[in-house]
């Protein structure tokens, strides 16, 4: 199975069109790291942008439930790489820096991937998501944070096809 | 097909706002005077892009006084300076990044500038290396965007052929 880059980008960048760009976390280094390395693309998105949609409504429930956990997002951004001969060298490092800063959620291995989720919260609510994924030489960073919801960001895989996220109906509630 | 996304979703994520134009979106503007690809739609202009004669099309634009594209016709180096010159020249004139995207194949971006009114102004640039081209995206007026899905009754076949006259 081939990591799906595209399907990511356009899912993401249909939906969490806004940006909290002032996101100051252990992602950051990294995003900054490979600003430059063309082998990547990187993507962020600012709060601004996310409460933009709380300008749309619908008359369709599904869309609506969508729209509304979109809304209460803060920002996002990705890095991904494709070609990359070190990538599971800095899935590593990434892995450990994010290990020494966010709650472990939920690791998912298999032959031929590993991802891992990390979250950090505050007074019970998530405020970050961190989810690293490497397969061969393609790896993938991402940091979303606002008001998370795993269950609707489940509920939003479901409709928008975001590889990673269809993970989360596995936990228990 | 994310290009396409890209340019929705830019669409849509300046559409809520009326805005003056920035010194740099003008130098840009100048500088490629005469030649590249310009597109200027006035509110008149648009409404005969309504393919299906859809209500909801009109009413999803009828705040919006005109949408102005300008893209370079250049090589590929210089288009991807320009790219890079207008980002940082926006960003100089105060304006904050919303969006960005950054891959081999395009960059794009939106940023936005907190202006006098309760209104705020945004501008959007887009590089595609595939074209050797960059563009600049304005939109003056604001979209209803309750009435979103009417924009599939735009009807692009006359929209590139008006884009054709223009230049």
């Amino acid at each position: 199975m081939k990591l799906m880059i595209k399907p990511i980008i356009i899912a993401l960048a249909i939906c969490f069109t806004s940006a909290g760009i002032a996101q100051n976390n252990a992602i950051d280094k990294y995003y900054s790291n490979y600003a430059d390395d063309q082998r990547f693309t990187k993507v962020s998105i600012s709060s601004k942008m996310f409460s933009l949609f709380t300008n749309f409504s619908t008359e369709d429930a599904n869309e609506q439930q969508v729209i509304e956990t979109i809304a209460k997002l803060k920002g996002l951004k990705i890095l991904i790489g494709d070609g990359i001969t070190d990538s599971k060298q800095i899935y590593k490092a990434v892995n450990s820096t994010a290990a020494g800063s966010y709650e472990e959620l939920m690791t998912v291995e298999n032959a031929e991937q590993e991802m891992i989720f990390y979250i950090s919260e505050s007074g019970g609510t998530i405020t970050e998501l961190v989810m690293l994924m490497y397969e061969g030489e393609s790896i993938m960073i991402l940091s979303l944070t606002g008001d998370i919801d795993l269950q609707e960001l489940s509920n939003l895989s479901d409709k928008m096809d975001i590889q990673g996220f269809e993970e989360f109906k596995n936990l228990k509630k | 097909m994310i290009k396409r996304i890209l340019s929705v979703a830019m669409f849509v994520s300046i559409a809520f706002t009326s805005f003056s134009q920035s010194n740099t979106v003008t130098e840009f503007e100048k500088k490629n005077e005469g030649s590249g690809y310009n597109l200027y739609m006035y509110q008149s202009v648009i409404r005969i892009l309504n393919k299906d004669d859809n209500q909801d099309f009109n009413r999803l634009i009828r705040d919006l006084d005109y949408i102005k594209v300008i893209i370079t016709d250049s090589t590929e180096s210089s288009a991807k300076t320009e790219y890079l010159n207008l980002s940082s020249s926006i960003i100089i004139e105060g304006y904050e990044e919303l969006f960005m995207i950054d891959n081999k194949d395009m960059k794009a971006s939106i940023y936005e500038k907190e202006g006098n009114s309760d209104k705020s102004e945004f501008v959007a640039f887009v590089y595609s290396a595939d074209f050797h081209r960059t563009g600049a995206f304005q939109m003056k007026g604001e979209l209803d965007l309750k009435y979103l899905k009417a924009f599939e009754s735009l009807d692009f076949q006359k929209l590139k052929e008006l884009a054709e006259d223009q230049n």
